[in-house]
């Protein structure tokens, strides 16, 4: 099982999965961080214009910072996002296409244990570059600003389930479908998770019970909006979180913490998912 | 029990039955050649046999397991007919990988690695890409994953659909190695020729039905072909040869009939009591292209 997991990395770095992926993030976190220094730098120049000693401190610089970080790792999480859904969507269904994965399932291991190294191998890399991306932003802005959100370790944690629900979910589209078909479907089924989010905030704002009935019942079919909902909840100070309910909510923030009937559910959906794809594989003929 | 066995394995999809009743058993240290025209479902059949796909009804045993059972595939190598590997790997890694998967490792993964390039010829090439490797090196790297380890059963698909003819001559040498250490080898190929020279039974297949499993080292049952000149004919002549097989062919005074190779001693009197003369009895040993295009044409 391990080969198996190792190989998974093996074929990142060999394809320039890695590299690609890698070297446009860091023009992504570069981007970001200047805008966040030259933010930091006007904010400190119009402090000295007013006279004031030192860089603003209190809540309008925290605000700025707050919503520039919250915003940044909106971004992050859909780029990790991509990568763990494009990075896994062909795992299964490619290699059936192929043939390789004929040569590997002669061998003398349970298919669902080929599935679970492969879905720790993907899982592990898309967490990995979450994580990776998570220290380089909300580190680099407290190097430039000072700030640090309330709860990184939670808003992480979060994060990364919504990856993890991800890579599962496209592993278990990749038992059934072509690697086209799932890609498109996957992609389809994480913009009306994104749809089910706005719809909620539309709902609750206008008070249409039915808008809400419906973003309820998507959040529980497809948790990955409602995750980042989660995460952002957990990286917001309350100043911010006051002034997102004081508008109404925010259509791409959370705006209160997450149920944790929600969140018991959101696993063990995930680890239903992963048996469903260990089933379909087991009982698949290839 | 043999190491590979098929018990009235039926296979559908939808309405469609693919595969129906195939009964066969491989024996140890056996070569056995799965033969039929394209759509006969020997892949299927294959694929039961493997554990890849489940029969509808019917049942398979490799090594005395059912196949599904991981347990049954310790001791099996299989090359199968589209041989796509992982092609950024090198063949050394490629192999270990499989090695690896098949549950060897340290000094013997080492030494099973370098034995199996070295029995497909491609020692010395194995840190260059698989996606350098010609057609043939690659399905000959192939063939080395399906050896690895001495294993007791090994299907080969197609195996030298993209060797030239050394490679092929190689391929034999790797099957009568395999042969003579004990393995049992299951050989889907569509060059009867080679079938005929490596194989020691096959059975032919159409439209999923097992038409005949033929030994092809026990003179017995040989089916021969006869080329009779006569002189004299009468109208008998016809009668009595077809009492004793099937006549193919016919030209001015030579006749050609095939019958088992233990009545080919009951010819001459035949042609003699129907009063003609006999001037040539020469047999034919019929090829096995020549009895699989027979067996065809009278399967309809």
């Amino acid at each position: 099982m391990t080969a198996v997991f190792r190989l998974t990395f093996r074929e990142a770095i060999r394809k320039r999965f890695v590299l690609a992926v890698g070297s446009l993030s860091v023009l992504f976190a570069a981007l970001f961080l200047y805008g966040v220094h030259l933010q930091q730098q006007t904010l400190a120049q119009r402090s000295a214009a007013i006279h004031l000693r030192g860089p603003v401190q209190g809540g309008g610089p925290q605000l700025v910072y707050g919503f520039l970080l919250v915003m940044g790792l909106y971004m992050a999480t859909f780029l990790a996002s991509l990568v763990a859904i494009l990075g896994s969507v062909g795992t299964l269904s490619g290699e059936l296409e192929s043939g390789t994965l004929l040569t590997i399932l002669t061998k003398p291991l349970h298919r669902r244990s080929i599935l679970l190294a492969k879905w720790g191998g993907h899982l592990a890399m898309s967490a990995l570059f979450m994580a990776l991306l998570d220290i380089v932003l909300i580190g680099g802005t407290r190097l430039l600003t000072g700030f640090l959100p309330p709860h990184p370790w939670l808003g992480g944690l979060l994060q990364e389930l919504d990856i993890a629900f991800l890579v599962t979910l496209t592993l278990l589209g990749s038992t059934s479908l072509s690697t086209v078909a799932n890609g498109v479907v996957v992609v389809l089924l994480y913009g009306l998770a994104w749809v089910g989010g706005v719809l909620a905030t539309v709902g609750q704002l206008t008070r249409t019970e039915l808008l809400v009935h419906l973003a309820t019942i998507t959040k529980f079919l497809l948790p990955s909006d409602a995750l980042w909902r989660g995460t952002s909840y957990f990286l917001q100070s309350a100043a911010t979180l006051k002034l997102s309910r004081g508008l109404g909510g925010n259509p791409l923030v959370g705006t209160h913490a997450p149920a944790q009937g929600f969140l018991i559910w959101a696993g063990c959906y995930l680890l239903l998912l992963l048996a469903l794809a260990a089933w379909r594989l087991e009982r698949r003929d290839l | 029990m043999e190491p590979v066995v098929a018990a009235d394995l039926h296979k559908r999809y939808g309405g469609r039955s693919v595969v129906c009743g195939v009964n066969l058993q491989v024996r140890e240290q056996e070569v056995f050649g799965l033969l039929g025209p394209n759509g006969a479902g020997k892949t299927t059949t294959l694929k039961m046999l493997l554990g890849l796909t489940r029969p509808s009804s019917g049942k398979a045993w490799l090594l005395g397991r059912r196949p599904t059972d991981p347990a049954s595939r310790r001791e099996l190598g299989y090359l199968p007919e589209l041989f796509r590997f992982h092609d950024w790997l090198t063949g050394q890694e490629l192999l270990e990988l499989h090695g690896t998967l098949r549950g060897l490792k340290g000094a013997a993964l080492h030494r099973e690695v370098g034995a199996a390039l070295e029995q497909v010829g491609l020692l010395g090439r194995e840190r260059e890409a698989v996606r350098r490797y010609s057609k043939g090196m690659q399905q000959r790297v192939g063939l080395a994953q399906a050896i690895l380890g001495n294993p007791k059963v090994v299907f080969l698909d197609e195996p030298t659909s993209a060797l030239d003819p050394l490679g092929r001559v190689r391929v034999r040498e790797v099957i009568g190695w395999l042969k003579s250490r004990g393995a049992a080898v299951l050989l889907n190929s569509h060059l009867l020729s080679e079938v005929e020279v490596v194989c020691d039974r096959v059975a032919i297949l159409k439209g999923g039905r097992l038409l005949e499993c033929i030994d092809l080292r026990a003179p017995e049952a040989e089916i021969t072909t006869v080329r009779l000149e006569v002189a004299g004919e009468s109208p008998e002549l016809a009668a009595a040869l077809e009492g004793l097989g099937r006549i193919t062919r016919r030209e001015g005074k030579a006749w050609w009939l095939t019958l088992p190779a233990a009545r080919i001693g009951e010819l001459a009197p035949a042609v003699l009591r129907s009063g003609a003369a006999l001037l040539a009895l020469v047999p034919e040993r019929a090829t096995l292209e020549e009895r699989f295009v027979q067996l065809m044409a009278a399967s309809g």
